[in-house]
């Protein structure tokens, strides 16, 4: 029990700070000091009235991005995972160690790689990434379509395909197969990928970094920006608020996954 | 409802021959069962049937129609699994009707479907339940309706019973008899357990080695076996080999290493003089001779119990003849003692010759 208390403390003493101070001001006279306290001497919400505009602007891009990143993801990641599991080609492990090659690769290095396939290929052609929304999202794709990728080909892995056969025999095609059977069937898999993959586009910086212009600036690079040149609490605010939101969100995920791997259990 | 053919079918993975040449003709409403060891080919030969394989040489025909490469979706066949197959996501009903909307049957004519079918496989009202929530029985019975849902032409069986319990077996048999008795679909049936096979078939294929060893009514393979596989997988039983020596009042008589006995000739076998024979016996038919003139033209051998064992209403005796062969000999408890010498009679027509 010690123990399990002492994980959860070391979890989310952080988190407990970050949102404690985030409502923390002290009064000295008439000046706001721009430093993190806590515990708070005194609990205000002004830093939240603080929060800068470009950081709500940052933060509907990223969301904008991540959300368009997860769903390209399973475009990609739903044929590859299938491919992978059942397509029976020859080298499927090394076809499986390449997907997974971004996994691998130092997020900075894929930041600077892009950077510069962008400039040459704006040099060499008239395609310009660079700065660009597009370039941006295409490298976040590349970022987080493995997620998609492994957890649907667990998923496959493990899928009964006496279960399509049946559904082949009552008279489905191909088609009507997939999308009555094993999609449904798979979705456990394609959530929890896709939520992986927004997560990992959304809180990325390193990437970002070497992408973002004006413009194109994501959440997570912005308030490294703002806390860079001028930290106050008002980072500490606005972070408060999106990890107000990813729970949510996680909660609401898990309310759907968790009734789908309920409904898998019993009879597969 | 349909005939069912298959005409020469075999089918190879390469250089292995899974399913040899295969030739049945399945009447309407027949219930056929393929039995046999485990890779022997008959589920092959199902899923050959079913659509899932192509068969590398042959033809078959449901009906008139050759359905040889047609794709499953577009055969009309019910089919049901040995671990069910039911689609853990959808409820009881849509389980059910799924062949009926992929057919587009209304949804009224759907519902009233639903309901008959439930009334049929004795589960009304789980409509709205899923298959995680019924039992190994009842999931059975639901994945038999959805096969029948929309009437097929043939309906497949592959060990469907063979996840169950043994009590729970033995009911869903009579169940599922019950059931052909009334629907009189065309059925085949694949499965290893003889018992099951004897008392749900019309006929039996009894399969080896991706052949049919012997196609037959289930008395006529439990009592005229035609091959040593057969006699030897369907119940169990005593071999006599020999020599054939001539015939004598319709009888064979054969010689061997506990002396001449008759045997029945089997009607369809053609044995020249001299050839080398076995004789099949079933353990129920031989009895223990007490007096010399109870034998009357009974086939006699004497011999000393080696073994005894207790079954309940039977006992299974080991009696060792001349030759070093052991006759199992299957008889009502009595007091004989091991290593006791006793006499073993048959009457004649108890002994079946067989091809070695």
């Amino acid at each position: 029990m010690l123990w399990f208390a002492l994980a959860y403390v070391f979890l989310l003493a952080p988190i407990v700070v970050v949102v404690g101070a985030s409502f923390s001001g002290a009064d000295t006279g008439g000046v706001v000091i721009s430093y993190v306290q806590f515990p708070p001497q005194r609990w205000t919400l002004e830093w939240y009235a603080r929060i800068p505009a470009v950081q709500y602007e940052a933060l509907a891009l990223s969301l904008v991005l991540g959300v368009a990143a997860a769903l390209a993801a399973c475009a990609i990641g739903i044929p590859a995972a299938f491919g992978l599991v059942r397509g029976g080609l020859a080298g499927t492990p090394l076809i499986a160690a390449l997907l997974r090659a971004p996994l691998q690769i130092p997020t900075v290095v894929i930041g600077i790689a892009f950077m510069q396939l962008y400039y040459l290929m704006a040099d060499y052609s008239r395609i310009d990434l660079v700065g660009s929304f597009a370039g941006l999202l295409i490298a976040h794709i590349f970022l987080v379509t493995p997620f998609v990728t492994g957890s649907v080909s667990a998923v496959l892995q493990r899928f009964n395909v006496r279960l399509e056969e049946a559904a082949v025999i009552l008279g489905a095609s191909r088609w009507r197969t997939f999308c009555r059977v094993t999609l449904p069937l798979i979705m456990p898999g394609v959530y929890t990928g896709a939520l992986y993959a927004f997560v990992v586009s959304f809180i990325d910086v390193p990437v970002s970094l070497f992408l973002a212009a004006p413009g194109s600036v994501t959440y997570p690079v912005e308030l490294f920006h703002s806390m860079e040149h001028d930290f106050n609490p008002s980072a500490l605010a606005s972070a408060t608020l999106v990890t107000a939101f990813s729970l949510l969100l996680l909660v609401g995920a898990e309310r759907l996954i968790g009734l789908n791997a309920l409904l898998r259990s019993g009879a597969a | 409802m349909s005939e069912l053919k298959l005409e020469g079918v075999v089918k190879r993975y390469g250089q292995v021959v899974a399913v040899e040449r295969v030739d049945l003709h399945i009447h309407e409403g027949e219930f056929l069962t393929l039995l046999g060891p485990s890779g022997c080919g008959k589920t092959t030969t199902l899923r050959m049937i079913a659509g899932f394989i192509d068969p590398t040489e042959g033809r078959i025909l449901i009906g008139a129609e050759d359905v040889t490469g047609l794709p499953p979706q577009k055969r009309d066949i019910g089919m049901v699994f040995q671990d069910y197959a039911l689609f853990p996501h959808l409820t009881i009903a849509d389980n059910i009707a799924f062949s009926l909307v992929e057919r587009r049957v209304p949804t009224a004519d759907r519902r009233k479907r639903i309901g008959e079918l439930l009334d049929l496989i004795r589960l009304p009202g789980v409509e709205e339940r899923y298959p995680s929530e019924l039992s190994g029985g009842q999931q059975q019975r639901v994945a038999l309706a959805r096969a029948i849902a929309h009437p097929p032409r043939v309906l497949l069986m592959d060990e469907p019973l063979g996840a169950l319990d043994l009590k729970l077996r033995e009911a869903m048999q009579e169940e599922l008899r019950a059931l052909q008795d009334k629907l009189q679909i065309t059925t085949v049936y694949v499965t290893h357990d003889q018992g099951e096979a004897m008392s749900l078939s019309d006929r039996i294929a009894v399969m080896n080695a991706g052949r049919i060893e012997q196609l037959d009514t289930p008395s006529n393979i439990y009592g005229a076996p035609r091959t040593e596989f057969v006699a030897n997988f369907v119940g169990k039983i005593n071999f006599l080999r020999g020599t054939l020596s001539g015939q004598q009042d319709g009888f064979a008589l054969i010689d061997t290493p506990v002396g001449r006995i008759r045997a029945r000739m089997a009607a369809s076998a053609s044995f020249g003089s001299d050839s080398r024979v076995t004789v099949s016996i079933r353990p129920e038919n031989l009895r223990v001779i007490h007096r010399a003139e109870d034998a009357g033209d009974m086939n006699t051998v004497a011999g000393r119990i080696v073994s005894r064992l207790f079954t309940g209403n039977l006992s299974h005796v080991r009696v060792a003849v001349p030759g070093e062969v052991e006759l199992l000999v299957e008889m009502r408890p009595s007091d004989l003692s091991d290593a006791a010498e006793v006499t073993i009679g048959w009457r004649p027509e108890h002994g079946v010759l067989i091809t070695n």
